[in-house]
Formats: C-alpha cells, sequence, structure tokens
C-alpha cells in the first residue's frame, strides 16, 4: 500500500524530495478530503500559521504542496505519453505556449481538446473533494493550490481556440 | 502610450500572480502584480492602475482589506476587487463594504464572469 501523503511530507525534508517521493507513485496513493486534512495537519505542525506577521514562503510551500498532488492526480485522466508535458504545463503557466505547441505538432488539436476536458473533468473532482474539508487554514492552502491549476487550464482553453496555435 | 487599461494584482502566490496576468494581457489589459499588501500599495502608489484585484490573506490575515482601505481613501474612484479563498458565508461577514472593496470573486475564479465585469469597469474609466 502506498504510503500517505503526509507520511511523506513528514518523512521528506523539504519541497524538492517531497515532488520527487509523490511523483514516484505514479498517482497512486489516496487523496480524499480526509488525506487532504491529514497532510495539511502535519504541515502546520511544522509551520504554525499565525495572523500577524506571516511567513510568504512558509504560506507559499503549503500551496507547492497541495499543488504537487494535485497535479499528479489530475495528469492521470491523460494518455501516459503526454503526462510528464502536462505536469509541466501546470506547475508554470510559462511553459503553456512552447509546450501545447510541441504537443499539437505531436498529435493534433482534437486530442488537445479531449486532453482539456478530461483534465478539466479531474480537476471538477478533486474540488469537491476539497469543498469538504472544513473551513479553515488547511483549506485555504487547498482552494489557493487548485486555484492555479483552474487558471492554467483557463489559459489552455485560451490558446486552443485562439490563433495563439 | 498605450490606451490598454491597467490592472494591478496584489496576492502572495506568485503563481496565482502570474496565471492571472497572463490571461489579462491574453485578454488585452496591461497587467502588473505585487507580492504582498504593502508591495501592492507601493505599486498602487507608484503606477496608479485603473483596476486592483486583491487577495486578502497575504503578511497579515486581513492586509488586503487594510491595505484595500487605504486605496479607497487615496484614490476613491479605482475598483478593488476581492479575490478570495473564503467561502461566500464568510465573505459576507468580514466586511467588505466596510474595507471598499467593490466586489468579491472567489477561488477558483470564473474568468469569463470576471474578465466581463472589469472589462465594463474599464470601459466607464
Amino acid at each position: 500500500m502506498s504510503p500517505s501523503l503526509a507520511e511523506i511530507f513528514r518523512r521528506e525534508g523539504d519541497l524538492a524530495s517531497y515532488r520527487r517521493a509523490v511523483v514516484a507513485l505514479g498517482g497512486d496513493f489516496p487523496f480524499g478530503s480526509a488525506d487532504m486534512i491529514e497532510l495539511g495537519a502535519v504541515y502546520f505542525e511544522r509551520y504554525p500559521d499565525r495572523t500577524q506577521g506571516r511567513d510568504a514562503a512558509e504560506v507559499r510551500l503549503g500551496y507547492a504542496l497541495a499543488r504537487v498532488a494535485l497535479i499528479e492526480k489530475t495528469v492521470l485522466a491523460v494518455d501516459p505519453a503526454r503526462r510528464d508535458a502536462y505536469r509541466t504545463v501546470l506547475d508554470d503557466v510559462v511553459k503553456v505556449g512552447p509546450t501545447l505547441e510541441a504537443l499539437l505538432a505531436s498529435c493534433g488539436r482534437a486530442a488537445l481538446q479531449a486532453d482539456h476536458r478530461a483534465l478539466a473533468a479531474a480537476l471538477t473532482a478533486l474540488k469537491a473533494a476539497i469543498d469538504d474539508i472544513p473551513k479553515g487554514l488547511i483549506k485555504e492552502r487547498f482552494v489557493g493550490g487548485i486555484s492555479n491549476l483552474f487558471n492554467i487550464m483557463y489559459v489552455i482553453d485560451m490558446k486552443l481556440r485562439g490563433p495563439l496555435l | 502610450m498605450s490606451d490598454k487599461k491597467r490592472v494591478l494584482i496584489i496576492d502572495d502566490d506568485p503563481a496565482i500572480c502570474e496565471s492571472v496576468k497572463a490571461i489579462l494581457d491574453a485578454s488585452g489589459f496591461d497587467s502588473a502584480y505585487a507580492l504582498s499588501g504593502k508591495e501592492g500599495l507601493e505599486a498602487f502608489r507608484k503606477t496608479n492602475p485603473d483596476i486592483v484585484l486583491c487577495d486578502m490573506m497575504m503578511e497579515d490575515i486581513d492586509a488586503g482589506g487594510q491595505v484595500t482601505k487605504i486605496m479607497k481613501t487615496e484614490r476613491p474612484g479605482t475598483p478593488v476587487f476581492l479575490l478570495s479563498t473564503i467561502g461566500d458565508a464568510t465573505a459576507s461577514t468580514v466586511g467588505l463594504a466596510e474595507f471598499g472593496f467593490s466586489g468579491v470573486f472567489q477561488k477558483p475564479v470564473n474568468f469569463d464572469l470576471l474578465l466581463a465585469v472589469i472589462g465594463r469597469y474599464a470601459k466607464a474609466k
């Protein structure tokens, strides 16, 4: 059985190690609302939040931890041959243009449009799990985490619909 | 000089700032961002944006609200919208009117709606 994300984060010292360990699971890890809450609890154990003078780097780490897991679950919706490309795109909006151009050349617009629909559906399902987290700071990190992925999906859609590709 | 309307994004998450900027710039706006309430206020004073999109929880839990109060005092005609991770129910209790926000967009943001709303404000300016 795969270790939980909370166990991985407890074991790994930094974001890069956590990301490597999570990516190595190929999306095979439990990730319901309870698992998100458990990961959030371990994160806040290590980095307690404050109402004033919050540490920006610690807050951003919270969003990043959520995003790594959300991306791994989301890319399961597309052909394994294209998962790395979508990992790259969902991790950095600047990579959307060049990565989509390369994908377009290799598999065509219709496949990319189908990918977009599949990725959007996967993200919507993950958002439903986040909606089940009780109101509070753990939920805030996950909402912040997934929001950027929806933003990037909007950029992808603009590019697929527009003359940019 | 460009006649594009200038939008200032204030959010402590650089990834969110970059993706919102990508969407706004591709939609005909000229956007810039700041990564804290303090930086945002400096950018607001320096660049005099037409529209501001501002997060709430940054260096302080209500940094967005405090900065918005100041911006609305200095330039009451500039619309400031809250980009919020708090739910609708909470949003209605945090004193949006007291801080002076022109409106609130919940994250994940519905960009069709946001672009339509700020487009109307941009035309009116």
